[in-house]
């Protein structure tokens, strides 16, 4: 699971042995054969969707019709419609409400979300409460509020660097990290470049003019680097060594990824949230990376007037490319092997003021998707505030009745239950996330 | 929401760190005193009642300390008893110590009050400094005046002395009497333990990355004098080490010669590469770069091609202003808030435009279709079009023009002028140090590029832009531990229902609240342009809607609002200023003492891709440097790059020391060096009289590729710099790829690499000594001249072929190869050409 590992599995044959031996300390032999891609059963790739301006998925999903002091949108109260799958959609859509259980007591969500169709059956949502209050605290939100340790149960890590840390050896991944498509992410605390969906697109179809053929050109390369760097490889610090180590790797990794690529992305067509979503679909099916991290929006910072118009307005936005992405996954037969989650820097107010949803770090409503998930809810709302705020959670249940996970572990339980989620074992959850249970989803 | 700070540690560097607005980090001591049952005693010699420690003997006196909680007849507990209850103690919810000070904390690099023994307690916080900048004179636990450490200043309830940092728990005067004692009895145990231990280092929470403790450069070791020159080079001017300054800078030992690098670097930092270079550092640090160039909130549409011409006059404003400053030597400070700023009439009209409010309608909605409101339609209005040379000239006729604040201007007042060029035209004759008068002021933190990257609202109220304007001048943000108290009462701009007196939110807001009247006395929330300033002008602004949207204002319109606000006020960390305005108010936050290390931290950063730390005692030699010069940013950047932070490295193990960094060369430095280094080819080649940068550019010419190459950023509220180090698949291929399009232009006859038969070894030569940066004298350049020859003389063999990669690797260990890939003279230099454009010299700082 370590680095050491990755480097093991992921040998690239075209690599200069010399280098890659000295550099990772493996022996040649290995180099030469070491090369599997097999996929561990119950590992799931992971599209994060998160977001840095606080959603308002508590808005409208379970528990958002249980008080009359929470608010929703007017039938009037916005213009907005939105054709999906056939059916219309618009402002009364997230008025009104359908049974998501289907129990004796129904458990009421907006009825917006029948746009998803059968999507439904693979979602749950998860109520919680990050505590978080300020948009710079994002990056803490990624590391969980610090409760995410990093691999070795020491200093904290981001989400999406624990989830491709643990996952990418059992996924068979090309590249250990994720690939960010929209927003910022840190892997192993060092910040990883964002990539766009059509900057990627536009990468992988670009021609060139060299006569050299690419695995030609490999072994040349190697060659040089093994002659010129002989003195870091030798005597360089281990900064130096570990880059170097990069370098080679990166290379291969670059050949890999571009031919697996380029015959997958016509349907990038924009950077939008949908191909955002297609793309990180597209990178989890052809195993180039364990996690994408991806956007998502259903309320955006809402501190306007209108504020439930623009809501209305980007809800239906975003159903529209849940569906359509619904549906590519399907087509692409990956809708079993991935699981969606939903990462937010805080959960918006209940009630809406003259200013919109103001922030509420009381309650967040994580939003999951995947082929292996069962419909349920996990934990609950208080009605009783005005405002919204999470109940603690039975992590056997995931229900509220005799808690175990108080509210202000709500927040490492659902990373740790998204981790769980994802395939990762329980004792890698626990040295991840210690003291905190996990609820099963899947 | 509640607030916290933690104490952390860092090896000899101790960090303080706010968390703003974080989980709650202790409580208000317990009524009841809430200690634990405490006997003063210490096994370790600590004598009762805090007196002084030092005594290493194993069988303490029981002492007299008085009455703690303990009966008389309760045995004394040992040192280590007493250490697992105070450390029981502090996780309790009652003190909440542990909330922010956990082991998360201290494994990532902060303080660690939750776990460890004795010995590691000890060595944590006895005789370290702690690493906030207000604290570097006080020491955590002083072995030599424990009753005068840091740590028992903080949590005493007998005094309300102000130290570096607010009383501990957050909110609190103190703890307990009982919890006092308890903590004197265990600092007393503790210095009693670290003065038996050899006070050898320990593992005290590493950094990232697994690396042990923060290295500062007094432990650094000197780096290869020929990595030091190439990554200095490479950073300052971009071209390759010459063999002259290697030869110059390195004695016989090949040791680096501080004098003649520092004279090398001179020259290097006087050239108008560094110029450029310096350009890419401005737009940076500056925060004027935001993500899109649509300002839909102030300029409604500005999409089209000529707008975002226009937009880009916007962003380039304040770097064009801070290298004006920059060459004039002044102080850099100034840049906060001068008024001269380096404009075209573009920028004016656009300014123009944003000094009035946006022009609504009877239900209030924005029209976007007024020239005063959307740039495009000013544009349209104004010029035939993009070729229009009037155009082409009002977005490049840059001169300084003093943005004079004049609140009761009446110029341009509504939409006319703006659409039919009349206004335009009145600008284009403000010439260089001319005047134009502003209703609303604009500083560097008040721009509109500014106002698009951080937007505010309602809520906000300008929060987000007093703390990036923070951050900018200092790289420091809000603390709740800051003691500062602004001396005014009541404080302005907090809003004592949502954040109450003594709560710990008010550890922030206290500081932070009343600066943003700053801003909002001037800009609206929503599209942050002129907010009405009197209520006659609110009352203009009112009429005008209704005549230009045909309604009476008085009978179904929507006032425009006016608002009063306090005047503002400016307190941090140690520093208390009463404002007047928003020039005041970003001056004092410019004359803040933090201002130099700062900025050195953030050339720092820049130059070695990892954040800084601002205890080292080298940054604070080059801060210090620097605000002796007078704060010439020309000084900063001086005694940076011929400092240790750059010369020394550490070889030990992983480590976030500066000058042993490695990381990928982001797109600013690799694409400058490397058009850079094509120019330097052509000149070694004695191509001087050829259009020297016609085919060198290999980014602007592939810019969809080049942006694939990590780049750097701010991210709303963190004090440092977003830069990616790591190289990843993607990054290569977008470098892979620039190097292997359009080879044609870059290597063949007349291109920079004239390749012709029978010269291929100088054209190898030059790569080797321009592009790679090898020095003829290094064994580096033999070796990779030799390899570059092989692969040439591989690629053009035709005979027999090569069968695989394997095959043709084997071959390249010979100097007459076995096998080859059949490629004409041509073809196999751009091979070479490709590879070389893509080595680690080029890609990588550090290697």
């Amino acid at each position: 699971m370590n680095r050491r590992h990755f480097l093991r599995v992921s040998a690239g044959s075209a690599l200069a042995v010399s280098v890659r031996s000295l550099l990772t300390g493996l022996p040649a032999a290995f180099l030469l054969t070491g090369q599997t891609r097999a996929q561990e059963a119950g590992r799931k790739f992971v599209m994060l969707a998160q977001s840095g301006a606080g959603e308002a998925v508590n808005g409208f999903g379970p528990g958002s019709f249980d008080s009359p002091d929470f608010s929703h949108p007017a039938p009037d109260e916005s213009d907005a419609t939105r054709d999906i799958a056939g059916r219309t959609f618009s402002a009364a859509d997230l008025s009104a409400t359908t049974d998501f259980l289907g129990g004796n007591s129904p458990v009421r969500i907006a009825r917006c979300f029948e746009a998803l169709g059968a999507m439904q059956d693979n979602m749950a949502f998860f109520h919680h409460r990050t505590n978080f209050g300020i948009h710079p605290q994002m990056q803490s939100a990624q590391a969980i509020g610090g409760a995410m340790r990093g691999a070795d149960g020491r200093g904290q890590e981001q989400l999406a660097s624990a989830l491709a840390q643990e996952n990418a050896v059992a996924l068979g991944s090309v590249i250990d990290r994720p690939i960010v498509l929209s927003g910022s992410v840190s892997f192993e605390n060092t910040p990883l470049t964002r990539y766009e969906p059509t900057v990627l697109k536009e990468l992988v179809l670009s021609s060139v003019s060299t006569a050299v053929p690419s695995d030609m050109f490999g072994a040349a390369r190697d060659k040089m680097l093994d002659r010129v760097y002989t003195n870091v490889r030798d005597n360089g610090t281990p900064n130096q060594r570990r880059f170097l180590d990069d370098y080679v790797l990166s290379q291969a990794q670059a050949v890999d990824v571009a031919e697996r690529l380029v015959a997958e992305v016509d349907e990038i067509v924009d950077d939008g949230l949908t191909s955002q979503m297609k793309m990180a679909t597209i990178i989890g099916k052809l195993q180039l990376a364990p996690v994408a991290v991806v956007g998502y929006r259903v309320s955006g910072d809402n501190h306007v007037p209108n504020g439930l118009e623009v809501e209305t307005s980007l809800t239906l936005d975003m159903m529209a490319s849940y569906r359509e992405f619904y549906d590519f996954a399907l087509s692409n037969g990956f809708w079993d092997q991935m699981l969606y989650a939903t990462l937010s820097v805080f959960g918006r107010k209940m009630n809406v003021s003259n200013n919109g949803r103001g922030h509420n770090g009381s309650l967040s409503t994580g939003l999951l998707f995947g082929g292996q998930l069962q419909r349920a809810v996990v934990g609950g709302i208080n009605p009783d505030n005005p405002r919204g705020e999470s109940l603690p959670i039975n992590s056997t249940t995931g229900g509220t009745v005799n808690p175990d996970v108080s509210d202000g572990d709500s927040f490492a339980c659902y990373a740790k239950s998204v981790m769980m989620a994802s395939g990762v074992p329980q004792d890698r959850l626990d040295a991840r996330v210690p003291d905190v249970p996990a609820v099963q989803l899947a | 929401m509640s607030a916290c700070f933690r104490l952390g540690e860092g090896g000899k560097v101790v960090a303080l760190i706010a968390c703003l607005l974080l989980a709650a980090c202790g409580g208000a001591p317990s009524e009841d005193g809430g200690g634990p049952a405490v006997a003063d005693v210490s096994t370790g010699g600590g004598s009762g009642g805090g007196g002084d420690s030092g005594d290493s003997g194993d069988s303490g006196d029981s002492g007299d300390g008085g009455d703690t909680g303990g009966t008389p007849d309760d045995p004394p507990l040992s040192r280590v008893e007493q250490h697992a209850q105070t450390m029981e103690r502090m996780a309790s919810n009652d003190l909440g110590c542990a909330n922010c000070h956990s082991e998360a904390d201290g494994n990532a690099g902060r303080l660690n009050l939750e776990t460890g023994t004795l010995e590691e307690l000890a060595a944590r916080l006895v005789n370290r400094v702690p690493a906030s900048d207000s604290c570097v004179d006080e020491l955590l636990i002083d072995s030599d005046n424990a009753d005068q450490s840091l740590f028992l200043g903080l949590v005493t309830p007998h005094n309300a002395d102000q130290r570096c940092v607010g009383k501990m728990p957050l909110g609190s005067s103190g703890v307990s009497d009982a919890d006092y004692e308890m903590f004197e009895v265990w600092v007393d145990g503790l210095v009693a333990t670290y003065n038996e231990q050899d006070n050898g280092d320990f593992d005290v929470g590493g950094g990232r990355g697994g690396a042990n403790d923060v290295v500062s450069s007094e432990s650094a070791e000197p780096a290869d004098a020929l990595l030091v020159l190439s990554r200095v080079k490479y950073l300052i001017h971009g071209a390759a080490v010459t063999d002259d300054e290697y030869a110059a800078a390195t004695d016989a030992q090949g040791d680096l010669r501080q004098d003649q690098f520092e004279e090398l670097v001179r020259t290097w930092l006087a050239t108008n590469e560094f110029r450029e270079k310096r350009q890419d550092f401005f737009i940076l640090a500056l925060q004027q770069n935001p993500p899109s160039s649509n300002y839909v909130e102030q300029l409604r549409n500005s999409v089209p091609v000529t707008s975002r011409d226009v937009i880009r006059t916007l962003e380039a404003s304040m770097w064009r202003t801070a290298e004006r400053i920059y060459s004039d030597q002044q102080d850099f400070r100034s840049l906060f808030w001068t008024t001269r700023h380096e404009v075209t009439t573009a920028t004016l009209l656009t300014l123009k435009m944003l000094d009035n409010p946006t022009f609504r309608n009877r239900l209030g909605r924005i029209d976007g279709n007024s020239p005063g409101n959307s740039l495009r339609r000013a544009i349209e209005g104004t010029y035939t079009g993009r070729d229009d040379p009037v155009f082409q000239s009002d977005i490049s006729d840059w001169r300084t023009v003093d943005l004079r604040y004049a609140p009761d201007s009446t110029e341009m007042r509504g939409p006319e002028g703006f659409g039919d060029g009349a206004n335009a035209a009145t600008l284009r004759t403000v010439g260089p140090e001319g005047v134009v008068n502003l209703r609303a002021p604009r500083v560097l933190c008040s721009t509109p590029a500014f106002f698009q990257l951080w937007q505010t609202n309602a809520d906000n109220r300008f929060r987000a832009q007093v703390n990036q304007c923070l951050i900018m001048a200092l790289g420091r943000s809000f603390s709740a531990g800051d003691p500062t108290l602004p001396d005014i009462h009541p404080l302005p701009g907090v809003d004592l229902d949502q954040i109450p007196e003594g709560s710990e939110c008010m550890g922030c807001h206290k500081n932070m609240d009343p600066m943003v009247s700053a801003f909002e006395a001037h800009f609206d929330y929503e599209n942050h342009r002129f907010r009405a300033n009197s209520q006659e002008v609110a009352d203009f602004y009112t009429e005008q809607n209704g005549e230009l949207f045909d309604f009476d204002p008085e009978q179904r319109g929507r006032p425009v609002p006016f608002d009063t606000f306090p005047a503002p006020y400016f307190s941090f960390e140690g520093v208390n200023e009463p404002g007047s305005n928003l020039y005041s108010v970003v001056r004092s936050m410019a004359l803040h003492p933090d201002f130099a290390r700062g900025w050195a931290a953030k050339v720092c950063q820049w130059a070695n891709s990892v954040e800084c730390s601002r205890q080292d005692p080298e940054l604070i030699r080059i801060a210090d440097e620097f605000a002796a010069s007078g704060y010439r940013l020309d000084r900063l950047f001086e005694a940076f790059f011929t400092s240790k932070l750059v010369t020394h490295t550490y070889s030990a193990e992983l480590t976030d020391f500066p000058g042993a960094q490695v990381s990928v060369a982001r797109r600013d430095h690799y694409c400058h060096a490397v058009r850079v280094r094509m120019r330097e080819s052509r000149r070694a080649q004695d191509r001087t009289s050829d259009d020297i940068d016609r085919d060198t550019d290999i980014c602007s010419r592939n810019r969809s590729l080049a942006e694939a190459i990590p780049s750097g950023g701010n991210i709303r509220g963190a004090t440092a710099f977003t830069l990616p180090t790591s190289i990843s698949a993607f990054a290569s291929i977008s470098v892979g790829n620039l190097c292997s399009t359009d080879l044609s232009r870059y290597v063949g006859g007349g291109r920079t690499f004239r390749h012709q038969e029978n010269n291929a070894a100088e054209a190898v030569d030059v790569m080797v000594t321009q592009l790679l940066g090898f020095p003829t004298q290094t064994t580096q350049y033999a070796e990779a001249y030799s390899s570059l020859m092989r692969t040439y003389a591989a690629y053009k063999k035709s005979a027999p072929l090569c069968a695989s990669a394997a095959e043709l690797s084997d071959a390249l260990d010979e100097d007459d190869p076995a096998c080859g890939l059949g490629l004409s003279e041509l073809e196999a230099m751009q091979g070479v050409f490709s590879q070389v454009c893509q080595s680690p010299s080029l890609t990588t700082l550090g290697l």
